[in-house]
């Protein structure tokens, strides 16, 4: 379980970006965060990875104080964090050889993942050669290989087309059920935060508070964003959301 | 020949496609010159093609003298890189870069050649001075640019390695090296026309071998054509470190 508890956040430079952000996410649940764009949505996942300390408040998983980067947590950044200079398969390794795995199984464990996200053949290619939703699957297959129980990830689907989008998120939840690993998932998108997040928090302007926390019991099922539930719920975040906020 | 040989080299290396440009600048410089000579026609400015054969008859005489200078220079260049990229590097730190800053404003803008007299009282006139004088003007070049280099590689690199549980040895190793590694081949590329103008400069005093020596040897005895002899082994010198450099880029940053 993980747990924010009256969260503040203000920079060296005076910016105060979260102020007193607290919520539970269940272990094994997925949990949108969405929120007007400078809210601090980034901010909130630097702190929960353990890279940002808070100005006030603390973040707790499983009991546990978190006060640097834990090895059961994949934090996926905001346009992916592949290095440049890696190809796919050392992109895919380099969690794994800074926690110190033999190359043996790191071998056998990049090759495994690569098939599962489809890349085979792509493996000594760089990231600037691979199309965005190829990336995005790279990063999603770096976070998997050091089997985190729980994964932050910043608008992992921003900057995908609709179709590669719906497809990444049948993806997600494909591996979320093979897995049950628990996702804190930050999102611009109504759509996205309702489909997948089975608690959505929203957060209001900056400096970022929650405004609402939304439960929201069908996410993440096949066919959820085919059903009348769904539409239903994508009306009541749009309106907690307010059109003020995207305006 | 010449052209031949420089051919075989750049093709070993694996440049297929670039070595038609390379052997029509070659020729378009031997034109140049041979017109120039022509023109000109005075035993200071041979033709090419009379350099040329000097060039290989003089080859038994020249070799130790390339061999020399290439060891001279090569020393200095490896002995400034292992100094400037981990001093560098670690700049990327702002602790460190706080001490190893105000060094580098203070001690680069100083034109390093002027040191010579110092460096020859406390080296001597030996190899070592001239491995001192070159490899110290080397390298502040690469230590600048290594230390802008890593200074602006991004924080978001260092945070998405940190996030997998990476330590700073391994932010070093994964992101600040590789991310900085086409600057510093660049710096390298700069550096060895310097280093091989300062070698020159090195070898023009208290030695007997080296090309330095050859040219100027050549120049005092007016024997000119193994004066350009010497210009081109020097040239050569440069062109195949050059290409060396060109080989660790193609092999290690093929992803920029
Ligand atoms: N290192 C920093 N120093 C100072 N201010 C910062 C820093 N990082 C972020 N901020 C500011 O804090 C606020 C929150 O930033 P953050 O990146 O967390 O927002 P976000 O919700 O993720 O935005 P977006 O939707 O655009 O990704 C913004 O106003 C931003 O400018
Ligand atoms: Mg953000």
């Amino acid at each position: 379980m993980i747990e924010a508890r009256r969260i503040s956040m203000v920079y060296p430079d005076g910016t105060e970006a979260l102020r007193e952000v607290s919520f539970r996410v269940g272990k094994g649940e997925i949990c949108s965060i969405i929120g007007p764009s400078g809210c601090g949505k980034s901010t909130l996942l630097f702190i929960f990875s353990g890279l940002l300390k808070p100005t006030a408040g603390e973040v707790f998983i499983d009991g546990e104080r978190v006060n640097s980067p834990r090895k059961d947590v994949s934090l996926i950044l905001q346009d992916y964090g592949l290095f440049p200079w890696k190809n796919v398969r050392d992109n895919i390794a380099v969690g794994m050889r800074v926690q110190g795995f033999s190359e043996e199984v790191i071998s056998e464990t990049v090759s495994k993942l690569i098939k599962k996200i489809g890349l085979e053949g792509f493996e000594k290619a760089y990231p600037k050669q691979l199309s965005g939703g190829m990336r995005q699957r790279v990063a999603f297959a770096r976070a998997l290989a050091l089997k985190p129980s729980i994964m932050l990830m910043d608008e992992p689907f921003s900057s995908l087309d609709a179709l590669s989008r719906e497809k990444m998120q049948d993806f997600l939840i494909q591996i979320w059920k093979e897995t049950f690993t628990t996702i804190i998932l930050v999102t611009h998108n109504i759509e996205e935060a309702v489909l997948l997040g089975r608690k959505i928090i929203v957060l209001s302007d900056r400096p970022g508070t929650v405004k609402e926390i939304v439960e929201n019991d069908g996410a993440a099922r096949s066919k959820y964003r085919y059903e009348e539930e769904y539409f239903e719920k994508c009306r009541e975040v749009r309106r907690l959301v307010g059109l003020k906020d995207y305006g | 020949m010449v052209l031949g040989i420089m051919a075989e080299v750049i093709a070993k290396i694996g440049f297929g496609r670039k070595v038609k440009g390379y052997i029509l600048a070659i020729i378009a410089i031997l034109i140049l010159w041979w017109v120039g000579a022509s023109l000109y026609s005075s035993p200071a400015l041979p033709s090419p093609l009379v350099v040329v054969a000097s060039f290989f008859s003089d080859l038994p005489l020249l070799a130790p003298h390339m061999l020399v200078s290439a060891c001279r220079v090569i020393y200095s260049i490896l002995l400034a890189l292992s100094f400037a990229i981990p001093i560098g590097l670690i700049s990327y730190k702002e602790r460190v870069d706080s001490l190893v800053a105000p060094f580098i404003y203070l001690l680069y803008p100083i034109p390093h050649i002027v040191l010579l007299p110092m460096i020859i009282l406390l080296f001597g006139i030996g190899d070592a001075s001239k491995i001192f004088l070159i490899s110290m003007i080397v390298f502040f070049q690469i230590l600048v640019t290594a230390r802008d280099a890593a200074r602006n590689v991004s924080d978001y690199y260092i945070l998405s390695l940190k996030s997998l549980g990476a330590n700073e040895f391994d932010v070093f190793k994964h992101v600040i090296f590789p991310a900085t590694l086409p600057k510093i081949l660049t710096a390298m590329r700069i550096s060895i026309g310097t280093a091989i103008a300062v070698l020159f400069f090195a070898e023009s005093f208290a030695t007997s071998s080296g090309l330095g020596y050859f040219i100027l040897d050549s120049w005092s005895r007016a024997d000119y054509n193994s004066l350009y002899a010497g210009i081109i082994s020097m040239a050569l010198l440069g062109f195949l470190l050059y290409l060396f450099v060109e080989f660790l880029e193609k092999r290690f940053c093929r992803w920029v």
